[in-house]
């Protein structure tokens, strides 16, 4: 009797929790809903910080990205450089413009409508023409005597691949903050290596590497101009 | 695991932003390397490695680079970066009458690091020497750079 009352009891249990399971189920809907879309313009703030590490560097770059479905992000970031380094050793001026295109996929399932949180990771393909030269460098050497020489203005372009991984937050209507590291792979690795390789490619980094790291905190506004069709969970 | 993540970012990004033209952590030497090789008589003439008892080594008109050191198996010395040839004095003991060794190369000049700045290599046409005390001479590296490979070997 006492057995059968303790299996009547956990049937029972397993009806009401397959009921409330099947009711929650049911309370998730899926919608389509079209939320605001455009082109959001920012800053990176990093470059600003650059020259107290790097006074040799002045750097730009202005990031872009716009919207082109649920979860892909066209994107681009216009740098400019321009480097002035003078030491015992040698003299180095340069200056160029790089950009770098490709696109950004958000990781993030949106569930909120108002929530405008991205977790992305992107590709992009980096091209750079820049110019360069070192008006004056000095071999030292006690025994024979210093050599001195120069290196006329070069003209070179850099390519690179570049992933990435970062957020950016709206912290107020249209406002965006956000972070991400950036690690650039240089597909024409032969100026890096070259006699004389420059100190700095623009948009890519340290240009007498094969590789270079990178971090970029920005500020962008979205400026709305279309409309985009987004997935939404409602609860 | 994502604090370590977390530090390792950190000290990338830090890397990232350091100051390269403050640090030179290469080796900017780039010397000619010569080795002694003699063959032993009491050894079947096997070709080894040996000492001289006093050597000496000048480039012609400079200060000496050693003078009448005891017990080398072999030299380290610069190339002339003004001109395309070298030319030095070599004895290797002071009752024994000297040699000249003449180096010919091209020149070309290299960054190596934001820290370091240039430095010059050479690519080695040929060396001559006299052959007073030396038997023969042998070209092992036609480049000179910062490696420090050995560059010639000489027979005693």
């Amino acid at each position: 009797m006492k057995i059968r009352s303790y299996s009547i009891f956990s049937a029972l249990l397993l009806c009401v929790a397959t009921a409330t399971a099947q009711s929650k189920k049911d309370s998730v809907k899926t919608v389509m809903l079209e939320v605001p879309a455009g082109l959001r313009v920012g800053v990176d703030l990093t470059r600003f910080a650059i020259p107290f590490f790097q006074p040799y560097r002045r750097d730009a770059t202005v990031v872009l990205d716009a919207r082109y479905n649920d979860r892909i992000y066209f994107a681009a970031d216009i740098s400019y450089n321009r480097t002035s380094h003078s030491d015992s050793n040698y003299t180095y001026k340069g200056s160029g413009v790089g950009i770098s295109i490709g696109a950004n996929y958000n990781l993030l399932k949106k569930q909120i409508p108002k929530e405008n949180f991205m977790l992305y990771g992107g590709f992009k393909y980096g091209f750079s023409l820049f110019s360069y030269e070192i008006p004056s460098y000095t071999i030292h050497s006690t025994y024979w005597g210093n050599y001195q020489g120069s290196m006329p203005s070069v003209t070179k372009t850099g390519h690179w691949v570049e992933l990435s991984l970062g957020i950016k937050v709206e912290v107020l209507k249209n406002l965006y903050l956000g972070w991400s590291l950036h690690e650039r792979i240089l597909l024409n690795s032969a100026v890096a290596k070259s006699d004389f390789p420059p100190l700095i490619i623009p948009g890519y980094g340290k240009g007498y590497k094969g590789s270079a790291f990178d971090m970029q905190y920005t500020i962008s506004y979205l400026f709305p101009m279309w409309k985009v069709k987004q997935q939404m969970k409602l609860k | 695991m994502k604090y370590f993540l977390l530090i390792a970012c950190f000290v990338t990004v830090l890397m990232a932003c350091d100051d390269d033209t403050k640090v030179c952590d290469l080796d900017t030497r780039t010397e000619a390397r010569a080795r002694f090789r003699w063959q032993d008589p009491n050894n079947n003439n096997v070709e080894e490695d040996t000492t001289m008892p006093k050597v000496t080594l000048f480039a012609l008109n400079k200060d000496s680079i050693y003078k009448k050191q005891t017990g080398l198996s072999g030299m380290q010395f610069q190339l002339d970066r003004l001109t395309d040839s070298s030319k030095f004095y070599f004895q290797t003991d002071s009752t024994r009458i000297a040699d000249t060794i003449t180096f010919f190369y091209t020149r070309q000049p290299h960054f190596i690091s934001a820290g370091c700045g240039v430095v010059m290599y050479f690519n080695i046409d040929t060396v001559y020497s006299t052959q007073h005390v030396i038997k023969s001479l042998v070209i092992s590296s036609k480049q000179v750079t910062e490696e420090n490979e050995n560059t010639i070997i000489l027979h005693f």
